[in-house]
């Protein structure tokens, strides 16, 4: 009695998974056939799997130069994601303890993550255009960087002030100036909340289309504009393996990041700092 | 070894006035408690001095010099943190020696010092664990460690035995008593517990919403409370306080009784008497009569709750005593009125030396 309950409980849970992450699969699926097999057998089960999609988007040069495209979203989510963190770290302290512009400047920088990021598509385009930032992962990293601002500085400032102040001011009492309480004390207890900002930033960066469309075209064009480019790249119409194949290699440093970074994620630093 | 003076502290906090012209001044090497109930301004009080707050108006001195406006570390005080406030992330060693490198002392002397004040402190085993590893005790011992290490000029402490079970509790009190003993130290020291502070305090300083009510050496608190406030803070369990009318000019009716005080130097409104300082007797005996309405045996002692019409009031005598209490029984209660306690109606104590008995 007890195997039938668990089998069937086994079978509810395949089905949900599966269900739930079909598209997944499926490209995964894709991916691994030939076209010929993808018109013939639009199945889940490859008949005969085959890397060579994979190695025609390796071997793929000059435009659609793919170690290009990962270099740029590497290095534009890197930016896009360390430069928040640096910019909010020691605002997000004086938003918390001292409360400066904890009244508006706080409430109105969280804000801007509500505006469609289109909005600011046209003067940026053409501030870019005379800074000499189009096309550059600099640029991109930049832009990036302000879309994730507010969520790290709300992360941040959340962060700062589930702390307990008794230790800053033990760190006070013990002669710290500022900056040692800030990079010796604040900084590590934060350590929760840096990583998950880090996470989520990153996570932002690198799947971010719209402004890698606009502002790159050759040099800083990130992984997901780049992929696109592969959609069309047999000439005629979409060829799904290769397609599958590159969304694949795209998806596949966020979800590994995902992985390994998760556990990190929440839990307390301050375990037996204070109380008994 | 260092004297605090308080010079007419004010603080005002939201709008709040905590200090008005607080006044305070503590001898070098003295170990002094501020006690009080929850919201008196003990914590703000040590804050004050240890520089975590600043002073809306007066003037603190350490040492002879003005700190009023010094930032915390300049005051060359440790302070110990009821949560202990134990960096989390920081080994026990990396703890006691934070202070040591903000000074940027050399490295042979920081772990020096460590080492000597783990010893005393008995914490060497744990130098290398992370405070979460360390048990309630352990913590506190940490704690203290990290304010010996830097030799200050005064111990601030704020409840530092709060967190700590009852039996825990005893045992670091002691040693903190053994440590002020040890170093000589000038050390402050915040309770809301009046038998820490009898314990401990060379000198105590009571405190009621802000303002100072008695200073003096645990003895002096106990045996002359100059209010009603500090008679009943002081000592365990509370003094009894019984209202009193003159009837005429030597005897006083007290709730179930009366006695008679040949020279009084002016009219008491409430009697004082400690529960050890009354005495079970015959019904026809005592100055008062009332109803046992509860023993509460506690092995060396106990304590009978008797009532007396309208009030309420407690005896504490030996817990072998042969005299037998029971619930409900008429007693008659006797006392010395040269031990008994005079205030007035504003709850101030009238001198008593000349209150002789009858």
């Amino acid at each position: 009695m007890k195997r039938a309950s668990d089998i069937l409980r086994i079978l509810v849970f395949l089905a949900a998974a599966l269900i739930l992450n079909f598209p997944v699969i499926a490209t995964l699926v894709t991916s691994l056939k030939s076209n010929a097999e993808i018109a013939r057998n639009p199945g889940l089960w490859v008949e005969a799997p085959t890397l060579g999609n994979y190695a025609a988007i390796f071997d793929a040069a000059g435009r659609f130069d793919v170690w290009t495209f990962l270099n740029s979203s590497l290095v534009a989510a890197a930016i896009g994601t360390i430069l928040p963190i640096i910019v909010c770290f020691p605002a997000a302290w004086v938003m918390a303890r001292r409360g400066v512009g904890a009244a508006i400047l706080f409430p109105a920088t969280v804000n801007l993550r509500t505006l469609p990021l289109i909005v600011f598509a046209i003067p940026l385009y053409i501030m870019y255009q005379s800074l000499g930032l189009l096309d550059t992962r600099l640029g991109l990293g930049l832009i990036l960087a302000v879309v994730n601002l507010p969520i790290a500085l709300l992360i941040l400032v959340n962060t700062i002030r589930d702390l307990p102040v008794d230790l800053e001011e033990a760190a006070r009492m013990d002669g710290a100036s500022l900056p040692t309480l800030l990079l010796r004390i604040v900084l590590p207890l934060c350590r929760p909340g840096l990583v998950t900002v880090f996470i989520l930033g990153f996570i932002t960066a690198w799947n971010e289309f719209l402004f890698g469309l606009m502002l790159t075209t050759r040099d800083a064009v990130p992984i997901t504009v780049g992929a696109s480019f592969f959609f069309a790249s047999g000439g005629g119409g979409v060829e799904w393996g290769v397609a599958a194949a590159i969304i694949v290699i795209a998806a596949a440093p966020p979800v590994v990041l995902g992985l390994f970074m998760y556990r990190h994620i929440g839990g307390s630093m301050t375990t037996g700092a204070v109380k008994g | 070894m260092t004297g605090i003076v308080l010079d007419g502290i004010g603080k005002t906090f939201d709008g709040t006035r905590i200090f008005d012209d607080l006044s305070l001044s503590i001898r070098s090497g003295e170990l002094i408690v501020f006690v009080g109930p929850s919201g008196c301004g003990k914590s703000t009080l040590l804050r004050l001095i240890a520089g975590l707050e600043t002073a809306t108006e007066g003037r603190i001195e350490i040492d002879g010099r003005d700190v009023t406006q010094s930032e915390p570390h300049d005051r060359g005080l440790s302070m110990v943190f009821q949560s202990y406030a134990l960096y989390p992330h920081m080994t026990v060693q990396q703890n006691i020696a934070f202070a040591l490198h903000t000074e940027r002392l050399p490295r042979d002397e920081i772990s020096a010092r460590v080492a000597e004040a783990a010893r005393i402190l008995k914490i060497e085993p744990y130098l290398d664990r992370k405070p979460k590893a360390l048990s309630g005790g352990q913590r506190q011992r940490v704690a203290i460690g990290r304010a010996i290490v830097r030799e200050p000029k005064a111990f601030l402490f704020d409840e530092p035995l709060s967190n700590l079970d009852a039996a825990l509790r005893a045992d670091t009190r002691v040693e903190i008593a053994e440590l002020h003993k040890r170093l000589g130290a000038t050390m402050l020291y915040v309770t809301h517990d009046q038998v820490e502070a009898m314990t401990l305090a060379d000198r105590i300083v009571v405190l009621k919403a802000g303002r100072i009510m008695q200073i003096g050496t645990p003895h002096d608190l106990y045996t002359a409370p100059a209010n009603t406030f500090v008679a009943q803070f002081i000592g365990s369990p509370r003094m009894n306080l019984l209202p009193c009318e003159q009837m005429d000019s030597t005897r006083i009716r007290l709730p179930g009784g009366s006695i008679e005080i040949p020279s009084l130097p002016c009219r008491p409104a409430q009697i004082g008497i400690r529960p050890e300082d009354l005495n079970l007797v015959a019904p026809t005996e005592g100055r008062l009569r009332g109803q046992v309405v509860l023993t509460e045996y506690l092995g060396a002692d106990r304590c009978v709750h008797i009532d007396l019409g309208e009030v309420r009031v407690t005896l504490r005598d030996a817990g072998s005593s042969p005299k037998i209490a029971r619930d409900g029984e008429e007693v008659g209660l006797a006392f010395d009125p040269r031990r008994a306690h005079y205030f007035d109606a504003a709850g101030d104590a009238i001198n008593v030396i000349s209150v002789e008995a009858a």
